[in-house]
């Protein structure tokens, strides 16, 4: 009997084992098989990409330029606006019309031709579904209306300068052949990339489409994968990848047959510092904060870091020297306006702290009327490098006099902690409305993320409110280049690095550095920006 | 205070290897007992020693010095350097007294409401002990670690997260146990005699159960250190709990984890042996508590 | 009859069981100070708050925990467990497809450190006493104290990265079409995991069988028969496998919450795909459907162990044929 029962059990697991193993291995479907042809190429450019919908619609690729779909405008390198699915396109004086022209004869994936239909399709699907969308911000807009078949006209509820970087971001997909669910994983387009599989989570294969408006990639197959950054470097190094994101704890690693290649973005890192004094502050819906920092308020302070530090050893330490020092909002933004100035200038700084009144103290640390130059600068969980810059600016303050406590927060404590500490904040868009976010004295809010240092310049919000409802494109751009000369002097925000995305590359390959776009914030994705003009030897 | 912190480490350290050791090397005078007591005391001396040694430590010997990234073991830094250049060996030792800490005030907590539950569960029995059943049966019903990562994740993690859940999701085992152990008492004769002479429920839970019950409950709430301090490190390993700042080993390891690719093997080695270490005494103290305090079992 | 009506009840006390731990669930859940809006929409978002408040609306974060939770239950009745705001796709979808993979893993490793935990333990009580039995002993101990994902981590540093035997994780190589994938890769990407998963059961399981196959040796039955003249072997094989292999085996099926645990670990440090990193993920991305929808289904799996590890039981011990089981 016993041993009736024993026989029943071991078959019922072997049963099982069996089941599992079997399941496991007939999953996958009959899809493309692989064409190992001398022109494809295996790279690995992080998880974001594989993390949401390839669904333009829902936010997807919205870096500003072509790949399964085309935008009406597109980021050209040089950071300006240049047309894509639209030829040309006009704003009206008011600032709340804008008229795009659109291109003739463009055909998408699945034959049929581009037309503004499917324009105001795409638009009113986004805008009914904005919850899907956090690229794409179509909130101000009002109606879209498509004329005849090469025209389309958007009317927004208030001027909106920044509606055109909107326009560079959102794919245009079909207006008859959309569907929600199947776009997920294959979005049809006008793009130079088809997708031809789709593994959740594990890989992308993307094929040229030989019809492409600007003419068919060079590139015939490329499949994207997903996993850990270092299994990709070990996968690099037994030659299995042609393009392999790295970050910078890694790039002193020697891979065979591949080269370093430092991409430019357009990417700071900056730390506020508010220009307040502690006090207690009620928020618009009754909490009551904390804002502002007794020693950051002090001028002296902020400026004397801002010229004393040595940005380059920061970069060496935390980054493994992979980036620029920075001093403000890049030069490859259109809108970008640094202020230029030399730094490291510890002597300078230390007489500057002297004449607002602070004295070294016995540890080495400045003091002021029994208080001690100390202050919190955090980084928010999960952004290593942002931690590590932090404690590399600590390192350099501490030489001059100044203890920083570093400390890591999670955003939902920065959310209600920000305005009164150091937070290490990262920036990288073409769309210069981030300005307001920054300086805009209505976007404090005592808690979020807006305007934390509490600034407050009426020149400032001026300059802001101007440059918003521009209707010319170029007096907007003026108008933020104005924003960032007349805030200059107070040093609310100490800028540290211009972040450099850096990839190992295949020597067979050659990614065509001039046509690459600086790289907005979030590394990984961009490098294929451009990728129909990459080939292979 | 390095130099006394050392001391104190290499006094601990000391203790560590000569556990390790057959009992018979200390002599065959040593009566049994002694020798428990020496060895529990030994072992609890050690990671008394360890988690006193955090406490004080000052921040500097684990700071940030860039300087000094990634180095080997050495005698400057046994355990090497990480990534920031921060000494491996005091973060480790950091990370094991912030882990010991918490095992401590996890088991407390634990314990007290085992030792409610499991009383109340026998002394009242009916409604009161199935409600009480159920509830253990619910907490154990989701694997342990999924229990953790929802508690940690409904404090809003953070250290505080990783305490709270590992504080309040280790009773129920003990719970069953303190139960189990109260029912026989409760069913023996004195005790029903002692109902039959008027006592009150109360006071028959007070002057004959909780006595009866202390010895399981000792030796349960040193075993549940070990559980503890392991699931804190597992919690911080996958990414809750402490900031970057403050060690821990789970964070410690999780870093490591990174580098292990580009072979720098000293960062995961020692900080896990040093918590492989600090679980096997706890498992050790409480199996010689165990005989201790029930000679019954001693013999095995 | 009997057997019934146990099955029957135990459904039942299943089924209350699992409504149990989806309101514990939700509510732990529903408590926390995390705001999914910033997880999805990103901290740095320059998004306009009109914006913002679409999404919220859209994903019903603006609603009253109870409106939620009824929200919630009803559609999870009618088979709807809710969208992943990780993986962009629906939760019932993100479990199965990931189920695969934890179970291959979870059950790869119940097998072998059953096997090898079993055949460890009969070797250390036949040798009872040597020195082998106390290294395995010494061993199994080491082993049973030793952190999952740091066991994990020697692994990878000793036989991928030094040594170069074993890939560096994946479910699968990164060169080949999910179609192409046999099952030899498969287990070759199992391997590792399944080894540092296994140390959760191993060190118990040997230990168990050791003390029991001993207990089992002292026996007046066992000295009778070693007394008549059978050989060693024939003695393991007659009296000894039989009276250990079935407590083994419930003890294993018991073990179940222990390895569900385990894979949030294994699958981290292997970077495999299954629901282990997926209920990671999704706490850490502040994925409350996803992190309900895995808890229900872990709890649903380990009552499955339980039970037929408390099947098992009552048939192992005559004494609860009747009676039914207790917990």
């Amino acid at each position: 009997m016993k041993s009736l029962n024993m026989r029943i059990a071991m078959l019922m697991v072997l049963a099982l084992i069996i089941g599992t193993l079997a399941g496991c291995g007939n999953r996958g479907s009959g899809e493309p098989s692989q064409d190992k042809g001398g022109s494809d190429i295996s790279v690995y450019v992080g998880g974001t990409i594989f993390e949401g919908s390839l669904d333009p619609v829902k936010g997807a690729m919205s870096y500003g330029y072509p790949f399964t779909n085309n935008a009406l405008t597109r980021v050209s390198p040089q950071s300006k606006y240049a047309g894509d699915l639209a030829k040309d396109w006009s704003v009206s004086k008011d600032a709340r019309t804008y008229t795009f022209h659109l291109r003739k004869g463009v055909k998408f994936h699945d034959g049929s031709e581009f037309t503004a239909e499917d324009v105001a399709f795409t638009y009113e699907t986004v805008k009914n579904n904005q919850a899907d969308n956090t690229a794409v911000d179509l909130s101000r807009l009002e109606s879209v209306t498509a004329e005849g078949d090469d025209t389309v006209i958007f009317q927004l509820s208030e001027p909106y300068s920044s509606f055109l970087d909107q326009t560079a971001r959102l794919g245009i997909v079909p207006s008859d052949g959309y569907d929600s669910e199947a776009f997920d994983t294959k979005p049809v387009g006008t793009g130079p990339w088809k997708v031809a599989q789709y593994d959740t989570e594990q890989k992308i294969i993307v094929t040229a489409n030989s019809k492409y408006y600007e003419g068919a990639p060079a590139l015939s197959q490329v499949t994207i994968l997903n996993m850990a950054e270092d299994t990709a470097i070990a996968n690099a190094k037994s030659g299995q990848l042609d393009v392999v994101m790295v970050e910078p704890n890694y790039v002193e690693e020697a891979v065979e047959g591949m080269r370093i290649e430092k991409l430019e973005t357009m990417d700071v890192r900056q730390i506020s510092l508010p220009v307040t004094a502690e006090t207690s502050y009620t928020t618009a819906d009754g909490q009551k904060v904390t804002v502002g920092n007794d020693i950051t308020a002090d001028k002296a302070v902020r400026q004397a870091m801002d010229i004393g530090i040595d940005r380059q050893k920061i970069i060496d330490h935390a980054l493994s020297g992979i980036g620029k020092p920075a001093k403000g909002f890049t030069g490859n933004l259109e809108w970008g306006n640094a202020a230029e100035f030399k730094d490291n200038r510890k002597q300078e700084a230390s007489s500057l702290l002297e004449r607002a009144g602070w004295t070294r103290g016995q540890d080495g640390i400045y003091e002021k009327g029994g208080k001690k130059c100390q202050f919190t600068v955090c980084a928010p969980t999960g952004d290593t490098a942002r931690y590590q810059l932090a404690a590399a600016f600590g390192e350099e303050a501490k030489q001059m006099g100044i203890q920083i406590n570093v400390e890591q927060r999670t955003w939902d404590e920065l959310f209600q902690t920000a305005a009164s500490v150091g937070v290490v904040w990262g920036w990288g868009q073409y769309d210069p409305i981030v300005l307001r976010n920054l300086f805009y004295s209505k976007a404090f809010k005592g808690t979020g993320t807006d305007n934390t240092v509490r600034y407050f310049n009426k020149a400032a919000d001026k300059l802001i409110e101007k440059a918003m409802n521009a209707g010319d494109h170029e007096d907007a751009v003026a108008a933020w280049k104005k924003v960032q000369e007349v805030t200059a002097d107070d040093h609310a925000y100490l800028y540290l690095v211009n972040i450099e995305h850096s990839y190992f590359i295949s020597n067979d390959l050659d990614i065509s550095l001039d046509t690459q776009i600086p790289h907005p914030h979030g590394h990984g994705a961009p490098v294929l920006c451009n990728m129909k003009d990459w080939t292979f030897q | 205070m390095r130099e006394q912190a050392s001391a104190v480490k290499e006094r601990g350290a000391a203790t560590g290897s000569d556990l390790m050791k057959e009992p018979r090397t200390l002599g065959p005078r040593m009566n049994t007992k002694k020798k428990l007591i020496l060895y529990v005391s030994l072992a609890g001396g050690y990671l008394l020693a360890v988690m006193i040694a955090g406490l004080f430590m000052e921040p500097e010997l684990y700071g940030v010095n860039y300087e000094n990234k990634f180095l080997l073991p050495s005698l400057a830094h046994p355990f090497g350097t990480d990534f920031m250049g921060r000494d491996m060996f005091w973060r480790s030792v950091k990370g094991l007294s912030n882990s010991i800490l918490i095992g401590l005030a996890a088991s407390a907590v634990s314990s007290i409401i085992a030792l409610i539950f499991g009383i109340l569960s026998a002394a009242a029995g009916g409604k009161t002990d199935r409600v009480i059943n159920w509830c253990v049966d619910c907490c154990m019903g989701l694997p342990h670690i999924v229990l953790l990562l929802l508690i940690s994740y409904m404090m809003g993690g953070g250290g505080l997260g990783v305490s709270v859940a590992v504080a309040v999701t280790h009773w129920p085992e003990l719970t069953r146990l303190v139960r189990a152990e109260a029912l026989q008492v409760k069913n023996a004769q004195y005790v029903k005699a002692a109902y039959k002479m008027g006592r009150s429920p109360f006071q028959v839970a007070k002057e004959h159960i909780v006595p009866h019950v202390l010895p399981v409950y000792l030796v349960g709430l040193v075993l549940l250190f070990p559980h503890a301090i392991m699931h804190e490190a597992a919690l911080t390993f996958l990414g809750f709990g402490f900031p970057a700042g403050v060690p821990a080993i789970g964070g410690i390891l999780s870093e490591a984890m990174e580098h292990i690719v580009t072979g720098k093997w000293w960062l995961c080695l020692f900080p896990g042996l040093m918590l492989l270490i600090a679980v096997m005494l706890f498992d050790l103290i409480g199996d010689k508590l165990k005989m201790l305090l029930n000679p019954g079992s001693g013999n095995e | 009859m009997n057997r019934v009506k146990y099955i029957g009840s135990a459904a039942l006390r299943m089924l209350l069981l699992v409504a149990a731990v989806s309101v514990l669930s939700f509510i732990l859940v529903a408590a926390s100070p995390v705001d999914p809006l910033t997880a999805y929409v990103g901290a740095e978002s320059t998004l306009s708050p009109a914006a913002k408040a679409q999404i919220a609306e859209h994903w019903g974060l603006d609603e009253p925990p109870v409106t939620r939770f009824l929200t919630w239950a009803g559609n999870t009745l009618h088979g709807d467990l809710g969208t992943s705001i990780t993986y962009n796709l629906p939760v019932g979808k993100v479990i199965f497809s990931r189920f695969w993979y934890s179970l291959a893993l979870i059950l790869a490793a119940w097998v072998l450190s059953g096997v090898l935990g079993f055949i460890a333990g009969i070797f250390a009580a036949i040798y009872k006493g040597s020195v082998w039995d106390k290294c395995l002993k010494a061993f199994c101990l080491v082993l049973q104290s030793a952190p999952v994902f740091w066991f994990g981590l020697l692994m990878l540093t000793v036989f991928s990265v030094l040594l170069g035997w074993f890939p560096l994780g994946q479910a699968a190589p990164m060169d080949k079409l999910e179609a192409d994938v046999t099952i030899w890769d498969r287990l070759y990407h199992l391997a590792l995991p399944a080894i540092t998963l296994s140390i959760l059961g191993i060190g118990k399981i040997a230990l168990y069988t050791r003390q029991k196959l001993i207990e089992i040796m002292n026996s007046d039955y066992f000295l009778f028969a070693k007394a008549r003249g059978e050989s060693m072997k024939q003695l393991i094989l007659r009296h000894g496998l039989r009276n250990v292999s079935l407590p083994a085996i419930t003890l294993q099926f018991a073990s179940f919450s222990e390895l569900f645990g385990g894979i949030a670990l294994a699958e981290t440090v292997f970077s495999y795909p299954g629901l282990g990193s997926a209920i990671t993920a999704a706490a850490l991305n502040a994925d409350a459907p996803l992190l309900i929808g895995i808890a229900i289904f872990s709890a649903i799996f380990v009552f499955a162990g339980n039970f037929i590890a408390n099947v098992l039981y009552s048939i192992v011990d005559p004494r609860l044929k009747e009676g039914g089981y207790r917990a």
